[in-house]
């Protein structure tokens, strides 16, 4: 997977029409046939492709990801200064998401087939339906209204944990309003699902009270596969946290990832591309496991 | 199930949902022919002003009246999803199927690449093409086809293998047709359900990843109005006319909630269990 992923990534650059360096210089830039060649060779880009994919591949392994051409320094170091920022922002969405999600979707299982139902599924549609870049700017509105400073300047958590917290709970909460619909839509279809099966009528039969079927038997089974579904969203979140972060200002992956698109900065974009890629695969293979261990019916192979 | 048997707010729900995507496509098509003028003249007289009978919805910075621009900008939405969309399915599509019913080799290498790709946040992806590529509205609707298509092939892919062990395909293949014939004519026509399920599901997202590269300025590139550059010029004077950031995501929000209404009656029409693939 991740292999793939680096050649993925590898191959995007290889798509620039013509000239990758002509392009990186732009058109105000002259330079002698000999400067070109010499900034080729210094760049690698005289060699064939292949030998360049090897030695990409080797560097990659290594953990080396290349030099930004703009600011000279480490992809690697500028990414892992962004990180936190991202991966906070991603795991506060997740929670709130999951809190909101989880509870709505249940109540929305237990709500019958009538108007209620309906609405519960509505709701969930609107806040799929709803951009979050749009909802963030909407919250930055509405609390400057409000007569609340919403666009705090961002403080790494250890530093100052509430005026981070300050500065992130709303770009949280754009973030998780689409991940709490699309949650509470799995969460439902799953706990209807539940409901319907064998072991729950012999739960009521035995003259268990609702409480402690939907706690003990229902939601036990129900909230097995919703692990998987955050799982999937994180690759959303990911997508989603780039456009966030441009909105509310917060310096992490997606303003580098943005400003290394803007600035033609190659190695940037693709380290920033690849980790994010490989990111995502870790958090798939860190649900599975998840999954194995709070379902000891799953056996993997 | 059949439509008639469907409980009667859903029906409603659904019927509601083509409503917008239809009066949706009509807009798409029509106002740019009507009101291209009106969305891109400038008024230095009637900069940011806020609703009126002459500007229903105000105007902006420019003087430029907002209600034009609003119904201009479905143009590049629907264009974008409507063409993303088409592409992952005639690629995804028939890949799916013919794999699926094919099986083997092909099969596996197929899903492998399609879990890589599938590994790439969509939105990222489409920004580091776009980077490369250069922003264009062509260039933006081949990204994000190529993005939606892993989705496709994995849906059209479950649907043949169901379909490919039924019996009509049995007595097609015991009357003596041949292979091409069977997956043209009894595999791909069955496996259409979930596929349109999934076409309508993936336009929403579609309509949601335009506006938001059109919102980073990587879309359409003003003055050419869409929502997503819309919204992100109309934020910085939201303080004083806050119509200018509303509208544009009052219009994304309707226009993708028409869609995911109508991709939930698809659903429960063709697959009343109510289950839904993993997005």
């Amino acid at each position: 997977m991740v292999w793939g992923a680096v050649t993925v990534v590898f191959l995007i650059i290889r798509l620039v029409p013509g000239d990758a360096l002509q392009l990186f210089l732009g058109t105000q830039v002259e330079m002698t046939p000999e400067q070109m060649k010499e900034l080729r060779r210094v760049f690698g880009l005289d060699r064939p492709v292949w030998e360049q994919y090897v030695e990409y591949l080797v560097r990659v392994a290594q953990g080396d990801l290349g030099v930004s051409l703009r600011t000279a320094r480490s992809v690697r170091e500028e990414i892992v200064s962004r990180l936190p920022v991202t991966a906070e922002l991603a795991v506060l969405a997740v929670l709130l998401g999951v809190g909101l999600g989880v509870p709505a979707g249940v109540v929305a299982a237990t709500s019958g087939k009538g108007w209620a139902a309906m609405m519960w599924s509505v709701m969930s549609l609107v806040g799929l339906s709803v951009p979050s870049f749009w909802l963030g700017t909407m919250l930055i509105l509405g609390s400057s209204r409000l007569g609340v400073r919403a666009l705090g300047t961002y403080v790494p958590p250890w530093e100052d944990p509430g005026r981070n917290l300050a500065a992130m709970l709303l770009p949280a909460v754009a973030l998780a309003v689409g991940l709490a619909a699309s949650l509470m839509r799995y969460v439902r279809a799953s706990v209807v699902e539940v409901l319907g099966r064998e072991y729950v009528r012999t739960a009521r039969a035995k003259g268990l009270g609702a409480g402690a079927v939907l706690g003990r038997h229902v939601l036990r089974n129900a909230l097995i596969p919703v692990v998987t579904v955050v799982g999937f969203q994180m690759g959303y979140l990911l997508g989603g946290a780039v456009v966030i972060e441009e909105v509310f200002g917060l310096p992490g992956m997606g303003r580098l990832v943005l400003s290394a698109v803007l600035q033609r900065d190659y190695p940037m974009l693709q380290g920033v591309v690849l980790v994010t890629a490989i990111l995502f695969v870790v958090v798939n293979l860190l649900t599975d496991v998840l999954y194995g261990w709070i379902d000891p019916r799953i056996r993997y192979d | 199930m059949q439509w008639r048997r469907m409980p009667r707010v859903r029906r409603w729900l659904t019927g509601a949902g083509a409503g917008v995507v239809a009066a949706c496509l009509l807009i798409a098509v029509l106002a740019p022919v009507l009101f291209w003028e009106r969305a891109l003249a400038m008024r230095t007289e009637a900069l940011l002003r806020g609703p009126s009978w002459d500007h229903p919805l105000g105007t902006d910075q420019f003087g430029r009246d907002l209600l034009s621009r609003v119904l201009v900008g479905a143009r590049p939405s629907m264009l974008v999803a409507f063409g993303a969309v088409g592409l992952a399915t005639l690629l995804g599509a028939t890949v799916g199927v013919a794999v699926g019913y094919a099986g083997g080799v092909a099969d596996h290498l197929v899903l492998r690449v399609a879990d890589v790709l599938f590994a790439f946040p969509g939105l990222l992806l489409a920004m580091a093409v776009m980077a490369v590529m250069g922003p264009s509205l062509g260039n933006l609707t081949a990204v994000l086809g190529l993005v939606y298509t892993p989705q496709f092939v994995r849906v059209a892919r479950a649907a043949a293998l169901t379909v490919r062990s039924e019996q009509y395909v049995e007595a097609a293949r015991a009357l003596g047709a041949s292979e091409l014939r069977i997956l043209a004519r009894h595999v791909a026509p069955n496996a259409m359900p979930p596929i349109l399920v999934q076409v309508s599901l993936s336009l929403s997202l579609a309509v949601l990843s335009e506006s938001a590269v059109s919102f980073l300025g990587l879309g359409v590139q003003p003055p050419v109005p869409s929502w997503g550059n819309m919204l992100s010029e109309g934020r910085r004077f939201m303080e004083v006319a806050p119509w200018n950031a509303v509208a544009p995501g009052v219009a994304m929000a309707v226009v993708v909630l028409g869609f995911n209404l109508l991709g939930d009656g698809l659903q429960e029409l063709f697959d009343p269990r109510g289950r839904r693939e993993v997005v």
